[in-house]
């Protein structure tokens, strides 16, 4: 498969708020260590840079909203199973 | 007497004069530019001023330590910059209104997802903006809110930078004409314990400077000009340590003594210039450790003698007649060492760090710091505190380079300077008696000589049972060192977070130590429980504890000598 077509992934963001200040700014903090574009979708919204937690926030998603994360770029797969292990461990980053 | 209602923004009852705070809002003016790349730059410049600002700010509490990095991130945010340069390029105008509406945005998009969290957080995000916006206008900073004294702040609003680290000490109390329970100044609030209510409108704006004000944070109303009966109601509930701070500013700060009169001196630590107004005006009999790393933090290589010289002297014209203690320069380990070539070290915190570190450049860091230090003839009283000594021979060498930088000098230096030991080496303190002949008073560093005591990193959360468990070697190092400084007639004092919870002060008390330096936030609490304590039942305590192989029996001993003083 070629690595450098985007990847996708759908999450349930299962925190008690959905994306607020804390959770958006982890997702966008996990996204950003990795050198793939992301950008998230939450229904019929435009899509957001899920590198910027006030995109994210500003989706608006509450709690188990489901967002359909796509990943373009070297490590995209690597981006996308970092947010999926943050997002499944209820937003506890690991240390 | 009025009483305006409103709700509850931090529990808590807190009575004191009234503060008002009115903050100008910023909106910039629409103004086209020639020089777009420039504007670009100054909005970058002023969005980075301001992280920095926030980072500076971030006080030791953990909770508000993600809420300062969540908004040191939103300066960061790649799609708000992107926003700023889009408007600053395609609309061709000044930062200040690009920096503006890039805010705006984002906060009326929050503000319209029908979401009462994302609501407050566009409050949040338009503090953001103004933060930003103060450093951008002619540098002209941000008007920081600054207490003359301690008192109940009466405002529109409130952001959590308003709440640093050195204003919050002074705060009595907190009435909002707006506000949310939620926003990030009110949780910092609650998380400090500063009662506070919010909601109250327009009706604040009656309210005059210096009128008594009542804050039930519990129910959620304030009383203006509060009638006796009133108070008398509120009083059991209105004993907290800022009361005590208001009446002891009010009585000139009478001297501090334990129940049974043994006169007990509180000094503060600091490691700013803002620290020491705001210790001042706690009461803080001079300062009893002045980190002059931290002052300098962020300083790219070493400061000139010419600019220690300056805040230095700031500092010590806020406490004529009082002495101040200023500690040479303790860097390695896990302290920045500016623009130092450091060997690498597998064990920073055991190496090339303190007195050891300067005494290895003597003519970049402890020469143009001694200078500086000597050229300040007055109003304190200055003393010179060396970090880290481990042996004599280092505060002999430090004692020559000393008279060397006065003769140096002639008569533009202070002639006479005490130069005194930091105890937090255990073999400092087991060599004290030693120490003592040749210095001239010992200050007991607690945080590192618990490190070094027990063998257990400071940082790391894995040693805290051990370090507690091991109370009573710290104790008996202690007393050792007090010992010693008694034989030889010098003053003993002791600085450190470890004194700073009621048990701990009683405990140094108890050591026979009459000199004790904590955090501006500390003072008045400390003031307060000296004043409560028997100093001969601590002493009886403290011998017998000595002799213990556990802390347990001491903890309750202790508790309940102060427990006793509470209730009568």
């Amino acid at each position: 498969m070629n690595r450098l077509e985007p990847q996708v992934i759908i999450l349930a963001v299962n925190d008690e708020v959905g994306f607020h200040t804390r959770t958006a700014a982890l997702f966008a903090r996990t996204a950003s260590a990795y050198a793939s574009s992301v950008r998230v979708r939450f229904g019929e919204k435009p899509e957001v840079n899920g590198k910027s937690m006030l995109g994210l926030m500003s989706l608006g998603v509450k709690s188990g909203g489901m967002v359909r994360v796509t990943a373009e770029g070297g490590d995209a797969k690597e981006l996308l199973t970092a947010l999926r292990e943050l997002v499944e461990a209820g937003f506890t980053p690991k240390e | 007497m009025t009483i305006i209602k409103g709700i509850s923004g931090a529990p808590g009852i807190a009575c004191g004069k009234a503060y008002r705070w009115d903050r100008r809002e910023l909106i910039p003016e629409k103004r086209f530019s020639d020089d777009l790349r420039v504007e670009w730059e100054r909005a970058e410049q002023a969005m980075l001023s301001a992280k920095k600002l926030i980072e500076k700010n971030s006080g030791s509490k953990k909770e508000n330590q993600l809420i300062v990095s969540a908004n040191a991130q939103v300066l960061d945010d790649p799609e708000l910059r992107n926003r700023i340069r889009e408007v600053v390029f395609q609309e061709r105008v000044i930062a200040e209104w690009a920096v503006y509406n890039g805010f705006e945005e984002f906060a009326w998009l929050l503000e319209n997802q029908g979401d009462d969290y994302l609501s407050v957080r566009a409050g949040d995000l338009r503090e953001l903006s103004r933060l930003v916006l103060a450093g951008l206008s002619d540098h002209r900073t941000r008007p920081e809110l600054s207490l003359p004294r301690p008192a109940v702040v009466i405002s529109d609003q409130l952001s959590f930078m308003d709440l640093s680290p050195a204003a919050e000490p002074l705060f009595l109390g907190i009435c909002l004409g707006g506000g949310n329970r939620n926003d990030h100044g009110m949780i910092m609030a609650r998380s400090l314990g500063i009662p506070a209510v919010l909601g109250l409108g327009d009706r604040i704006s009656e309210i005059g400077n210096g009128v008594p004000v009542l804050v039930d944070g519990d129910g959620g109303e304030i009383i203006v000009d509060p009638d006796r009966k009133t108070l008398k109601r509120y009083r059991v509930r209105l004993s907290g340590p800022v009361q005590v701070a208001e009446r002891n500013h009010d009585a000139g700060f009478p001297p501090v003594k334990t129940a049974d009169g043994v006169r007990i001196r509180i000094a503060a630590n600091i490691s700013s210039v803002r620290m020491a107004a705001s210790a001042r005006v706690a009461g803080s009999e001079g300062i009893g450790l002045l980190r002059t790393e931290f002052l300098f933090a962020g300083y790219p290589s070493i400061p000139d003698e010419e600019e220690q010289y300056r805040l230095y002297q700031e500092i010590a014209d806020q406490f004529p007649g009082q002495e101040v203690i200023i500690r040479l320069f303790d860097l390695g380990s896990d302290k920045p060492v500016f623009n130092l070539k450091m060997p690498s070290e597998a064990n920073p915190a055991l190496g090339l760090r303190g007195i050891r570190l300067a005494l290895a450049h003597p003519d970049t860091l402890l020469r143009p710091q001694l200078m500086a230090i000597l050229r300040i003839l007055r109003p304190a009283k200055i003393m010179i505190m060396i970090p880290m000594v481990t042996h004599a021979q280092e505060v002999i060498r430090c004692r020559e380079i000393l008279h060397e930088c006065q003769s140096q000098l002639g008569n533009q230096a202070r002639q006479s300077i005490e130069l005194g030991v930091m105890i937090e080496v255990p073999a400092a303190a087991i060599v004290s008696d030693y120490l003592a002949q040749c210095s001239d008073f010992f200050s007991i560093g607690t945080n590192d000589l618990i490190q070094y005591m027990s063998a257990c990193d400071r940082l790391n959360d894995s040693g805290r049972g051990v370090a507690a468990a091991t109370e009573i070697a710290l104790l008996r190092l202690i007393s050792l060192a007090v010992r010693s400084a008694r034989q030889r007639r010098i003053p003993v004092s002791s600085c450190g977070e470890w004194g700073q919870s009621p048990e701990n002060l009683a405990k140094l008390v108890g050591l026979g130590i009459d000199r004790i330096s904590v955090n501006p936030g500390f003072i008045a609490k400390a003031q307060t429980l000296i004043t409560g304590m028997d100093e001969t039942a601590l002493r009886g305590i403290m011998k017998r504890g000595l002799q213990r192989t556990s802390r347990v029996n001491l903890q309750e001993e202790i508790a309940a000598v102060l427990g006793v003083k509470e209730r009568t």
